[in-house]
């Protein structure tokens, strides 16, 4: 660190001086980081903010309590994209029993289970029983190969920003991928299923839905 | 304005605005920084002579205990309390952390101190100095150089300004002071590396809060999730072709992969990515980080609807062993040459049965371990009224019946216990083998009423209501995504660090302050090394001589 010669005087400082020797760098920091900044997050486009979460109308709600994914209350609304093209309302689906299932072709659960919903799909369709599969932030070509190969002919959503998986609490402490949700004919949550269902769970949660169900 | 004194023997309150100066001073002290530079230099010995706790131990207490267990032998008594002491894991003591939190502190303080007073040293250097720096400076110079005419001043200016010295002058009665200054900027070396310093640290913390790391072992045509679940950056990797290259002695030499980034349900880019050589996009660097080379993907489709009921690459990260076996008949032509995969497990005999091609005869061959449990015996046993019962070491050969046994090597087959193949047993094991041509096929042991499958690629066999494929063999490709945001803090800093370091010491910068009068001249100056300021002035002086020489032969001319 080197010294300045003692006959120097005293130090003074003022707004001048100031300005040159802190807040010009400081500014020339700011900007330097910024730009890196930038730089570095560059190349995320934002998807189309229609879909999404979206406010549940009050005539669709059946509970006196605001919409939640837990057992009672009202399924929090929300409009996505399909794959098949168009758009999907969930509470459009009220009056009949929904099942909505979150997964994404990466998780083995989720391949693990799909087999089950496909067959019980299958077996409940003609007594009004859908799916709604919601996929997480996949490419449609992914979401279509796995599709196919599974045979999954309900209606599938793509949630491309994740915030309808947010709002579902999906990646939270216990509810990560796959999670699935029964919904009943009013749009109130019946049960609610963080782990791989199987045909015997999906039975029992539309037993009571279904009058066709088995036991 | 009235001051108050404080009256002998009477102890003045130590005022908070004391205490700030004081604490101010210290932390801006050249000492201080040194002091804890020297902390950290021994914490840094003391981590290279006192054996670390490995990294991924952290937050691992059972893991913690048994390491400190096995240091007792070394440290005995004191390993407790040294533990307590961070000495096992320095860097992330709390005195270790407080001193690199101090020493950046202190830095930033004696930069602020010092930025205003450089910065006017460079810009709005005093022109006047007392005549008692022209009497007492450790570097000035009398020059003997008789000026005294009303031209000196100019003279001297002039020299200075071809010097490549920025001059400033002011004259005040019989008086003329100047400031010469060369490489002003130079100043602001020591800055620089101070600079430096703290934006290393700032980079530090910038990499520890707002780093991100995620290692994925990806199969080939898989895709994998960057972050867990849903995040608003997330993406997919999808490794597309995995590839690991082995010297003969099985050392790697490289592994790289092609990759695909998917972003928004788009690919948003494409590449190879290596070890060195990393594929970057939206801030995060997808570095291939290791390799896995023995994969099988199997699939099970509903045999009815076509529908896959299971589909996965299965990672063979367990190890089965196989004799490799050769049989040959009594006229010494072969008749076997194979790798037998075992399907039967009876005590710590592995084996299968084994029909001899042309003998006809069905063998149990297996292998079973040695007493100290480090190699292999292969055994033979003859079935149906056959009394062959062989048992012979690696490498050997026996003869029996007119055939000729000779187990060739012991061969680790790349195996796995599955419990989540539907149709399965719950613990099916999965192993990979090769035929002698090469071709890999797939054996589940247990899958089907207890039986082995031997699955060949694309080459489904039905099994009930179910067709099972082996779809191929499949590689792994070990993907470390990390988001380093102080990466770029750290490359700026050293830029700074190596600018400041050339300029203090290798850029001569040297001021000089002039005082003319009838009297003569004095140059004193503030150099940081006395050589460079010699050497000057003996050529100042020589040319300020030759001026006053080409002076006095034009007079003498003009008098002529």
């Amino acid at each position: 660190m080197d010294e300045e010669p003692q006959f120097v005087g005293g130090r003074r400082v003022d707004l001048r001086s100031a300005l040159q020797s802190l807040v010009l760098p400081l500014a020339l920091l700011a900007l330097i980081v910024g730009g890196l900044w930038y730089w570095q997050s560059r190349g995320e486009g934002a998807p189309d903010s229609r879909y999404g979460p979206v406010e549940l109308p009050e005539v669709r709600n059946a509970t006196n309590d605001s919409p939640a994914p837990e057992e009672g209350r009202a399924a929090p609304d929300f409009l996505l994209e399909q794959l098949s093209g168009g758009e999907l309302r969930l509470s459009d689906l009220q009056g009949k029993p929904v099942l909505v299932n979150f997964w994404a072709s990466w998780c083995p659960p989720c391949r693990e289970e799909m087999p089950a919903i496909v067959d019980q799909y299958a077996r409940y369709k003609g007594e009004g029983f859908t799916v709604v599969s919601v996929n997480l932030q996949e490419p449609d070509s992914k979401v279509s190969t796995f599709a196919e190969s599974f045979g999954m002919d309900f209606p599938i959503a793509i949630d491309r920003a994740g915030d309808v998986a947010e709002t579902w609490r999906i990646g939270g402490a216990f509810a990560g991928l796959p999670s699935s949700y029964v919904i009943d004919a009013n749009g109130v949550v019946r049960n609610v299923f963080n782990q791989p269902l199987t045909e015997e769970l999906i039975d029992e949660a539309l037993a009571e839905l279904l009058p066709g169900a088995a036991q | 304005m009235a001051r108050a004194e404080a009256a002998p023997g009477i102890v003045r309150p130590v005022r908070v605005a004391d205490l700030m100066v004081w604490l101010w001073r210290l932390l801006a002290s050249g000492q201080f920084a040194v002091a804890i530079i020297a902390l950290l230099a021994i914490a840094g010995l003391l981590a290279v002579a006192i054996p670390q706790i490995p990294p991924p131990m952290r937050g691992n207490s059972l893991a913690i205990d048994a390491w400190l267990e096995v240091r007792k032998g070394t440290f005995g008594t004191f390993t407790d309390a040294m533990y307590r002491l961070g000495l096992f894991d320095v860097v992330r003591a709390w005195w270790f952390l407080t001193g690199l939190g101090l020493l950046g502190i202190s830095t930033s303080v004696y930069m602020i101190d010092r930025a205003l007073f450089a910065w006017r040293a460079v810009a709005n250097p005093r022109l006047r100095l007392p005549d008692s720096f022209f009497e007492r400076a450790a570097n000035r110079v009398a020059l003997p150089v008789p000026v005294a005419d009303d031209s000196a001043s100019s003279a001297l200016e002039g020299v200075l300004r071809r010097r490549r010295f920025h001059v400033r002058a002011q004259t005040e009665n019989d008086s003329t002071f100047m400031f010469a200054d060369r490489f002003a900027w130079a100043q602001l070396g020591g800055l620089c590396t101070h600079g430096a310093v703290l934006l290393f640290l700032v980079g530090g913390l910038v990499s520890y809060f707002g780093g991100f790391t995620q290692d994925l072992l990806i199969a080939e045509g898989r895709t994998s999730p960057v972050f867990p679940v849903s995040h608003d950056s997330q993406m997919q990797i999808e490794v597309i072709d995995a590839v690991g290259r082995f010297d003969d002695r099985g050392a790697a030499r490289d592994y790289r992969s092609e990759i695909v980034i998917y972003q928004r349900g788009e690919e948003a880019k494409r590449g190879v990515t290596t070890v060195n050589a990393p594929v970057k996009y939206g801030g995060y660097t997808f570095h291939q980080a290791a390799y896995f080379g023995e994969g099988a993907q199997l699939a099970i489709r509903d045999a009815a609807s076509g529908n896959t009921q299971y589909d996965e690459v299965l990672a063979l990260q367990d190890f089965v062993p196989a004799p490799a076996v050769e049989v040959r008949d009594a006229q010494d032509r072969p008749l076997l040459s194979d790798v037998i995969v075992p399907t039967d497990f009876i005590g710590d005999a592995r084996g299968t049965l084994v029909n001899v091609p042309q003998d006809g005869g069905q063998y149990w061959v297996g292998v079973v371990p040695d007493a100290d449990g480090k190699a292999y015996s292969m055994v033979v046993y003859g079935r149906e009224g056959d009394d062959t019962r062989l048992v012979m070491p690696e490498g050997s050969a026996q003869s029996t019946g007119g055939l000729t046994w000779r187990f060739v090597e012991t061969q680790a087959l790349p195996s796995t216990i599955e419990s989540t193949i539907p149709g399965s047993s719950p613990n099916t094991a999965v192993v990979l083998a090769e035929t002698p041509g090469g071709t890999p096929y797939l054996t589940m042991l247990g899958s089907v009423d207890g039986q082995a499958l031997t699955l060949y690629p694309n080459q489904p066999v039905r099994v009930g209501d179910s067709e099972y494929t082996f779809v191929g063999r499949r590689e792994f490709a070990g993907i470390s995504v990390t988001r380093d945001p102080g990466a770029n803090l750290i490359w700026i800093a050293t830029g700074l660090l190596i600018a400041g370091l050339l300029v203090t010491f290798y850029v001569p910068r040297l001021r000089i302050w002039a005082r003319v009068r009838s009297d003569g001249v004095v140059i004193a100056a503030q150099a940081e090394r006395r050589g460079p300021f010699r050497e000057e002035m003996k050529r100042i002086e020589k040319e300020l001589a030759a001026l006053q020489t080409a002076k006095r032969e034009q007079g003498d001319q003009a008098d002529a």
